[in-house]
Order: C-alpha cells, then structure tokens, then sequence
C-alpha cells in the first residue's frame, strides 16, 4: 500500500534517508525504531510531504505522492498523523479539535460535524472531556484527543510520531492500549517508537533505521531472535538497559 | 485656603453643554481611530508577514516612524505639514468639513495601527511552528491553517497588549487639542478660562476621563479572561 523506492533526502549537506526501500502492507502496522538521529522520524514525515524528498519514489495505493497532479491537502486529508507533542489547538476545545477537519475540510456544518466527532471521542473514551480545552486535559488523554483528530476523516494510513515519548510513565498505557485496538482494526499503521513490548506484541513488521539507512525490516519474532541484525541487537541491549 | 468649591456652576448650562461636546468629541476621535488602527494594523502584519523585502521594510519603516517621533509631532505634521501641500480647494473643503477632527483621527489611528501591528506581530511570532505543521498535516490548506489556527490564536496572545494600546489611545486623544479639536481637555480649558473655575473644570474632566478608563480596564480584564490562550 505504501511503497518506499530509493528514497533518499538531504538536510543541506547532510544526508538523513539513504535508499530507504520498504513496502507497508495495507492494513498492516509496521513499527520504525533505531538511534536517536537515523531518520525514523524524517522518513515517516514523507509519507504525508511534510518534508518533501530529493531523490526516490513513495507511493501510495500505487499513485506517486510527489507527482505534480497530487494535491497535498487532498493527500494529507487522507493519512493521519500524530505528533509527538500532541499539537492540540489550545484555542479550541476538545470537540472543536477533533471537529474542525470535518468543518473545514469537509466542511460540514456544526450540527452535522458534533455528532461523529463525540462518536470519536467515544472511541478514544474521552467523551466526557469534549468541552474542555486542552490546557486541563493530561498528557495521555491529550494524544488520545489528537489521534481522534487524526481519525476524523476515516484516513486510509494513520502515521504516529513518538506519540508516547512526552507522556509521563503511567500515561502511556492508555495510548498504548488505544493503538493496540486501531492495529486490530485494520488500520494501515505506520508508528516511530521505543516502546518495544508494544511493537513486539502490535507490530507486523518492525523496521530499524540507522543513519538514514533501512538496516532491517523483520516480523517480530525475527526482529527479537538472535538472527537479527547485529545493529538492532545493540539497540535492544541498549534499550533493555535503560528501562 | 481661601478657594470655594463651586462644582455646581460647571455642571450647568451652557459649561456643561460645552462638556458633553467635548465628551463627545473626544468619543469620537476614539472610535473612529482604534477601529481605523486595528484594521491598518491587520493589514501591516499580513503585509509584513509576506516574505518580500521591500514591503517588509515599508512596513518596519512606517512602524519604526510612528513609534519613535513623539505623537505631538504626527499630529503636527498631518494637521500642519499636509495641509500645504494640498490644493486650496481641498483644504477649503477640508476645513468646512472639519479638518481637525479628521487629522487628529488619520494621526492618532496610524500611530496606534504601527502599535498594535506590533503586538498582532509578537502574538504571530510566539505560536509555536509545530501548530502551523499540525494544521497543515490535518489537510488545512496555509490560508485555512492561518485563519483558522494561527490567527485565532495570535489575536488571543495579542489581546492584553491591544488593550493597553486602547487604553492609551483613549488618553492620547486630548493630544487632539493641541491642533484645535473641541475635545474634552480642550473644553475643560475654555471652561476654566471662562469661569476661573479652574480645580472644578479640570477635576471633571479627570473624573470624566478616569470613569471611561476604569471602563476600558474592566472590559479589559473581562476579555482577557475570556480569551486567555492557556498553553501546556
């Protein structure tokens, strides 16, 4: 569904993605991991063009996302994304968040856009905080009210950033627990993350980047077993130590 | 102390006519001038948020001349140095319409319009990029993610300092008698002129304009309440 081919981009004369080749099936999650610094982040922002590339292919359901007939808010309405730091837009509340792809983007009315966004929130369990305004919901049910954002527009991809790096320990599960049930409905997922139980347990293929490079593209049994990568293994050993 | 309080013989007839005038006047000068600065002040930040040189430096050149020659001056220059330069006819009709008034609303709104392009600009620049990201990556197109996430918010954080701005702009107005305008500090001098009622005609126009401050204050507080922009 989405198909990475040589992609490659520079940051001036730094290069951080060097022929990244990768497929992401639909309805499939696949986890991105490695070092601080490899890439997994800029690789996942290409997805939508939020950093555009320099040399490759990305496609998407088998259209070129770079191509000039592409409209880019046409193709970011179509894949969620989350970020690490939420981005709630702190003038609006809750329900107004999650609402106001529907409103200005579909451009429903009011009445028509409440409704499906509490259906949203429903779903996140965040229904009893639609009228609140970001600044008085915690860190964990900030990430849930943005991945309702993300979702309002029944999007074909949903991609995540960290979105467990900013949150306080005990926050973390409830977002986990969230991705766990989006994974299991089929959603196409792409996730940047450290949480490794979760990519071991979620996950249908994890990818390990370091310095720009794809190194290893596994299922989780392999990625976790001693036939990986030699890189991923340090990895690991590094996480298990720090947690 | 020999002084008689004679409060009472301001507050009558034709002296307190003269006062609701200069009330007036004052209200008018105003409203027409911070309704005029806040929209010019919309349109120089747009203009100088636009990543073209020239207009940028147009615009920090216009602020930069309203904020640091004394408003005195300004008004001088509109009601003195422009007049000559215009046609007599013009200036005929100018002044059988009320050139005064009209100069010391066009000084006044582009001094406060500098201003407050300003503070809409401080607002602008202390929104975290990541929201214009956001925006965008919802699919908001930049127009949609200005006018629906950036500018919503940076009006917000702009508040307090606009309504400093009003407050100040209300005070500025008796600068308006310095070139002639009827307005309240200009009548208060007439009256005290006229009656020697001077502590009586000074202490109402200071009620007068204390009353409309604290007003301006408390609206103030209310609406920055209302709008405060809370960020985690």
């Amino acid at each position: 569904m989405i198909e990475f081919q040589n992609v490659s981009k520079w940051f001036g004369a730094l290069q951080v993605l060097r022929d990244v080749n990768a497929t992401v099936a639909k309805g499939t999650t696949t986890v991105l991991c490695g070092p601080s610094g490899s890439g997994k982040s800029t690789l996942i922002r290409t997805v939508n063009r939020l950093e555009p590339i320099q040399k490759g292919q990305i496609t998407l359901a088998g259209r070129d996302i770079y191509a000039k007939d592409v409209d880019v808010n046409v193709l970011r309405s179509g894949i969620g994304f989350v970020f690490q730091q939420f981005n709630l837009f702190p003038h609006l509340s809750v329900v107004e968040n999650v609402m106001l792809p529907l409103l200005r983007i579909r451009e429903r009315s009011r009445a028509q856009a409440r409704p499906v966004a509490m259906q949203m929130l429903e779903r996140v369990g965040l229904a009893d905080k639609a009228n609140s305004l970001p600044a008085d919901i915690s860190g964990g049910q900030s990430q849930r009210v943005a991945i309702a954002r993300s979702l309002i527009l029944k999007p074909e991809v949903l991609v995540l950033d960290e979105p467990t790096s900013a949150l306080d320990p005990e926050m973390v599960g409830e977002v986990l627990k969230l991705l766990r049930e989006l994974s299991a409905d089929g959603i196409t997922m792409m996730c940047v993350t450290h949480e490794m139980g979760f990519a071991r347990e979620v996950a249908d293929r994890i990818w390990f980047l370091r310095n720009g490079t794809l190194t290893f593209d596994a299922e989780p049994a392999q990625f976790f077993s001693d036939e990986a990568h030699q890189d991923v293994r340090n990895f690991l050993s590094a996480v298990r130590k720090n947690h | 102390m020999g002084y008689q309080f004679d409060f009472g013989r301001v507050l009558q007839g034709e002296y307190l006519q003269l006062i609701l005038e200069g009330l007036q006047a004052t209200m008018v000068v105003f409203v027409f001038s911070w309704i005029i600065g806040l929209v010019l002040a919309v349109a120089l930040t747009v203009v100088r948020a636009i990543e073209f040189k020239p207009t940028q430096f147009l615009v920090a050149a216009f602020v930069e001349y309203h904020r640091n020659v004394p408003m005195l001056i300004q008004l001088f220059v509109w009601y003195f140095g422009f007049a000559v330069i215009l046609p007599d006819s013009v200036n005929d009709y100018l002044n059988d319409v009320g050139a005064e008034i009209g100069y010391a609303i066009v000084a006044l709104a582009l001094n406060k319009a500098a201003y407050m392009s300003e503070d809409f600009r401080s607002g602008l620049r202390s929104i975290h990029p990541a929201q214009m990201e956001a925006a965008r990556s919802i699919g908001l197109t930049y127009l949609g993610a200005m006018c629906w996430v950036i500018l919503p918010q940076a009006w917000r954080l702009a508040l307090p300092a606009l309504l400093g701005q009003t407050l100040i702009l209300f005070k500025g107005t008796s600068l308006a008698a310095a070139i002639g305008v009827a307005e309240l500090s200009y009548q208060a001098r007439y009256i005290e002129e006229q009656s020697f009622r001077i502590f009586e005609a000074y202490g109402i126009a200071t009620a007068i304009y204390m009353i409309i401050s604290f007003a301006i204050m408390w609206l103030s507080s209310i609406l920055s309440k209302r709008y405060e922009l809370r960020v985690k």
